[in-house]
């Protein structure tokens, strides 16, 4: 169930990707739900656009499940945040 | 071999909207549709012909929209039409009715994804290459429409793009209808498409004087033979046909619009953007499509100009059609419809097409007071009902190179 999954990362694959809003477990990976190379580049662009975060190539392609790409989203979100707050 | 070919389906995006009917309609209106165009503000000129209200996400869905720059958007649209009338019913695409192996695609533009590549030079420049698109390679890559067709229909024959400027859409379809000659395919998907109204392309034309500049009266900007041309306005859209063998469509029941019964090409080898003056090029093109045709200068009942409404280029143009063909009638539908360069040749081949299937010569539109130097009769004001067996479209770009096509009644 996709509210197991990161909301953003599943608006994102069910908007932009077209998947069913089934498909999308923790479990899944991004091959099994049939995005390929180029289109994990994509998803990786998007998310970075959407969160505002910095997205190193091949982070999302390594993470092994939509629930650690969740995870890393979170981290990555968190990081950005721990950051922007020691600004004077 | 020398088989006869057919037009068996016509589609066009164009600045009358989507559908062949609808440009068809525009320009036997002779409505001008040149308007100020948001994009191109503080330019001069600032207004365009642009394809209306075109959402290709909800024409594409949002997956093939976001991997596809406009210019291949328009071309899937119109092939999809084409097609589609060909009477090859896009939902029965299977193996039996459709022999993917054996249908060619062949697409011309000038440009490519050329509004892909300058948003991403923007990104580059103001955010750095890390942001910088992944799709930016495969949706500016000129090839593309003609592989993001041969993957949309299934076709497995050879697939290719051709580049002559504002001939392209023209030249691409006289090789398409080569290889449908060398057996090389049975069915080919052939045409032009052009997506490249942007600030630079705009700003770049207006450097070589080439725009009209419309002042205060965008709509009475492109006037082809009128006394008071002054340049074309910038258009953008695009013509796919499908064609095939005579004997072929016969054979299927295939509704036949038109034959493609000649094809000629030629270089002016002159200047890369001034036509020969003496339409050197043009006028060995135009001699090579009516050759190919077996037929001659006097046999040709109406010319489809290619006209962009430059000074020169249509006072070139026009006296190497008075040379050849006397008082033939002539139209310029760039009048209407403004110029769609490397999409040009093929949504002039397409009107061309309707002007010989429905017995019709558009107008010119905004031809008000005829260049007297021009001696052509010139189609105006209301369409010419005419009885047509051969009908020539004729096309050059810059690079000095000139297509023709000669299209006879079914």
């Amino acid at each position: 169930m996709s509210s197991l999954v990161n909301p953003v990362l599943a608006r994102v694959l069910v908007s932009a990707f077209q998947l069913s809003d089934d498909a999308l477990l923790p479990t899944a990976t991004l091959e099994e739900l049939g995005l390929d190379s180029l289109a994990v580049v994509e998803l990786s662009d998007i998310l970075a656009e959407e969160l505002g975060v910095a997205i190193v190539d091949g982070e999302l392609a390594a993470a092994a499940s939509l629930g650690r790409i969740g995870e890393l989203l979170g981290e990555l979100s968190g990081a950005d945040r721990d950051a922007t707050a020691q600004l004077p | 071999m020398s088989a006869e070919i057919a037009v068996t389906g016509v589609g066009a995006v164009s600045p009358a909207g989507i559908g062949a009917q609808a440009c068809w309609r525009q320009v036997c209106l002779g409505a001008p549709n040149a308007a100020v165009d948001p994009e191109l503000r503080g330019l001069r000129p600032d207004f365009s012909c642009r394809v209306p209200e075109f959402d290709a996400a909800a024409r594409l869905g949002a997956g093939l929209a976001r991997r596809t720059d406009r210019f291949t958007q328009f071309a899937l649209l119109a092939a999809r039409e084409a097609v589609t009338q060909a009477g090859h019913d896009p939902a029965g695409w299977d193996p039996a009715g459709w022999d993917g192996t054996r249908v060619a695609v062949v697409t011309g533009s000038a440009f490519g994804g050329v509004g892909t590549l300058v948003r991403q030079a923007g990104v580059l420049a103001e955010r750095g290459a890390g942001r910088v698109s992944p799709l930016t390679v495969p949706l500016v890559m000129a090839n593309m429409s003609a592989g993001q067709l041969s993957a949309a229909f299934g076709a497995r024959g050879p697939s290719l793009a051709v580049a002559t400027a504002c001939a392209s859409g023209a030249t691409a379809l006289g090789v398409a209808r080569d290889l449908l000659r060398a057996g090389a395919c049975d069915v080919a998907l052939a045409g032009g498409t052009e997506a490249a109204v942007d600030r630079l392309t705009a700003a770049a034309f207006a450097r070589l004087d080439a725009l009209a500049p419309g002042h205060q009266d965008p709509a009475g900007a492109s006037r082809p033979f009128d006394a008071e041309r002054r340049g074309f306005v910038l258009a953008e859209g695009a013509a796919m046909l499908v064609l095939e063998r005579l004997a072929d469509a016969r054979a299927r029941g295939a509704r036949v619009l038109a034959r493609l019964v000649g094809y000629g090409a030629a270089a002016d080898a002159y200047h890369p953007t001034t036509p020969h003056p003496a339409g050197l090029g043009l006028e060995l093109a135009l001699r090579r499509a009516l050759a190919d045709a077996g037929a001659r200068p006097d046999e040709v009942d109406h010319v489809n100009a290619h006209a962009t409404g430059t000074p020169l280029g249509d006072l070139a143009e026009a006296r190497t059609l008075h040379r050849l063909f006397g008082a033939t009638p002539v139209t310029a539908t760039k009048g209407a419809l403004g110029h769609t360069l490397g999409a040009a040749g093929a949504i002039e081949a397409v009107l061309t097409v309707l002007t010989v299937a429905e017995g019709l010569i558009p107008p010119t539109a905004n031809l008000v007071k005829q260049d007297p130097e021009i001696e052509l009769d010139v189609v105006r004001d209301a369409p010419r009902p005419a009885r047509i067996e051969l009908a020539l479209s004729d096309s050059a770009g810059f690079g000095g190179q000139n297509a023709v096509l000669a299209f006879a009644a079914a």
